[in-house]
């Protein structure tokens, strides 16, 4: 990670209010190209909360959400993720009449061919299935996403997000509910983002991925940042010790 | 592209088979029903565009069909030649579509419903108060006995009018099921959430639906005029017509272009052999008992039932 680039994403003082409570307070968050970043918080803090506000799927109340250097404040959601934002949804949410290929196809026809390499001559086809061999579900390309266990509705999740062809690729809570290996598998394919050049905003509760994973880490608590910064400084940081096991 | 050709052969060849009816076929009355079939497949299809592909339900078949008939009135008023009135009617309603969408698709499920069928109530409305619409006394359309093209009787031209109208608009809707467009108005019927967060612009998808959709509906009512000769409120926003553009969908399959042809060809016909050997006012209530038994059922209509074996 490069801190001397300029930000990939720069949301500034978001403020989000769910009628008379205040779900985000004046919350700064800075993802700079290629890097990891994890945004930890115990339940109701406001993580996916932040993430809906930068993908665009919440309007905030105050602040400001810039992509490389340019204001998306105002940007419908698909526009984010036309301009390089995509994200994986923290319950799956697959579009169940479809095979895994279709529910690849949807996303590289709407934006993923918008922000393809220069020279990639593939159909989209052929890209579907690139990605969907990089992430092992190629003997299931043609099954109906709605038969699909629920490690490979993850996988799913994030071959979708990666078919966005993003910059900022958003994983909110990608690892919740899976065993041991299968969290290792899972985990190795957002790391496996960075070569690509994607960053990374990771959303996650099991603290031995999120240190596996995370270049820096971010804390909310009750809708405010706490810490920000090396994750071995953040986790033995007072405040966030507290907010995870009290007083 | 090899089931691009067969479908276009099969389009060429229905064409060709119906098309020659007036050869053979003596019955005036059976042009009549047929055309009421066809007209039934053309809204059907065009309701399915939205309802089936988007999953958004509209009641507001009825007040698409008016547009197409009351402006061909219109027209007709005004001396204009049927040509303009059919591309009028089918402007207008889509035009009227592309209103609604804007007003209404930021509602979801049962709320767009009632918006829909509000529209059918306001039109309503208004033709009934507009003098020059005939308002609630009707208003005549005097159509010549012969066919324009020589052949036949004038109901023999409406019929290849309603033939090509339907050909027309199950090859549109064909068209939108394969493209980009239809998948993605099918990633919003499963999930509108996760479209738009993978970027479907679903805004825009709907608007072109709707605006597709209803011009259809306005399509199909733009030669209704020509057929009953005398228009009124009561029977053009009938309330059958939003029943059977839902139920015909249904029951022969949503989601895709052959569900609606099938479903309108099955119900349409039962309708029209029941209204001759039963009675007319049956009609509905056999739309109503095949709806419970499909929905009940066989929830994904006759094409569900056949994809199964």
């Amino acid at each position: 990670m490069d801190q001397s680039q300029k930000p990939l994403v720069q949301a500034s003082a978001i403020v989000k209010k769910f009628g008379g409570f205040t779900a985000l307070n004046q919350v700064d968050l800075v993802i700079y190209p290629g890097e990891r970043l994890g945004l930890i918080g115990p339940n109701g803090s406001g993580k996916s909360t932040l993430v809906n506000c930068i993908s665009g799927m919440l309007k905030i109340d105050g602040g400001s959400v810039q992509l490389r250097g340019e204001d998306i404040t105002q940007l419908a959601t698909h526009a984010r993720v036309h301009a390089g934002i995509a994200r994986s949804f923290q319950i799956p949410k697959p579009f169940k009449s479809m095979t895994v290929i279709e529910n690849i196809q949807v996303v590289i026809n709407f934006a993923g061919h918008l922000r393809s390499e220069a020279g990639d001559h593939r159909t989209h086809e052929e890209k579907a299935l690139s990605i969907i061999q990089s992430v092992g579900l190629m003997n299931k390309a043609d099954a109906i996403s709605s038969s699909l266990t629920q490690v490979e509705l993850r996988k799913l999740e994030l071959a979708r997000a990666m078919s966005a062809n993003p910059q900022l690729l958003i994983a909110d809570e990608a690892l919740a509910g899976l065993s041991g290996a299968e969290v290792d598998e899972i985990l190795e394919l957002i790391m496996g983002m960075k070569a690509k050049g994607i960053s990374v905003l990771m959303i996650e509760h099991i603290m031995s991925a999120v240190m596996r994973f995370s270049e820096r880490l971010m804390v909310l608590v009750a809708g405010s940042k706490v810490a920000d910064g090396d994750p071995q400084d953040v986790i033995s940081n007072p405040e966030v010790i507290k907010a995870y096991l009290g007083e | 592209m090899k089931t691009n050709r067969a479908f276009y052969i099969g389009v060429v060849l229905i064409s060709l088979l119906l098309g020659s009816l007036p050869f053979w076929v003596q019955s005036e009355y059976f042009f009549f029903a047929a055309y009421t079939v066809l007209q039934f497949v053309i809204l059907a299809t065009a309701w399915n565009i939205l309802g089936g592909y988007a999953g958004y339900v509209n009641f507001g078949t009825a007040a698409f069909f008016a547009i197409g008939a009351y402006s061909t009135v219109v027209g007709y008023k005004l001396g204009w030649p049927q040509g303009y009135n059919i591309l009028l009617g089918t402007f207008m309603a889509g035009l009227i579509g592309l209103g609604m969408g804007y007003l209404t698709l930021r509602l979801k499920g049962v709320f767009f419903s009632i918006a829909t069928l509000a529209l059918s109530v306001v039109l309503n409305t208004i033709v009934t108060n507009t003098p020059f619409l005939g308002g609630a006394r009707g208003v005549y359309v005097i159509v010549p006995r012969e066919s324009p093209i020589g052949v036949g009787q004038y109901i023999h031209w409406l019929f290849f009018l309603i033939l090509a109208m339907a050909i027309f608009s199950v090859i549109v809707a064909r068209t939108i099921e394969k493209s980009s467009l239809g998948q993605g108005l099918m990633a919003i019927r499963d999930d509108e959430l996760a479209a738009e967060g993978l970027g479907v612009p679903t805004l825009r998808l709907k608007l072109i639906a709707t605006t597709i959709s209803g011009a259809l509906m306005g399509l199909a009512g733009t030669t209704f005029p020509y057929l009953i000769t005398y228009m009124e409120p009561t029977a053009t926003f009938n309330l059958s017509f939003a029943v059977n553009s839902i139920a015909m969908p249904i029951v022969g399959g949503l989601g895709s272009w052959l569900g609606p042809l099938i479903g309108a060809l099955l119900l349409g016909t039962i309708q029209q052999v029941a209204s001759v050997t039963l009675s007319a006012t049956w009609n509905l209530l056999i739309v109503g008992g095949v709806l419970v038994f499909f929905v009940t059922l066989a929830p994904n209509g006759l094409m569900g039932i056949f994809k199964k074996k």
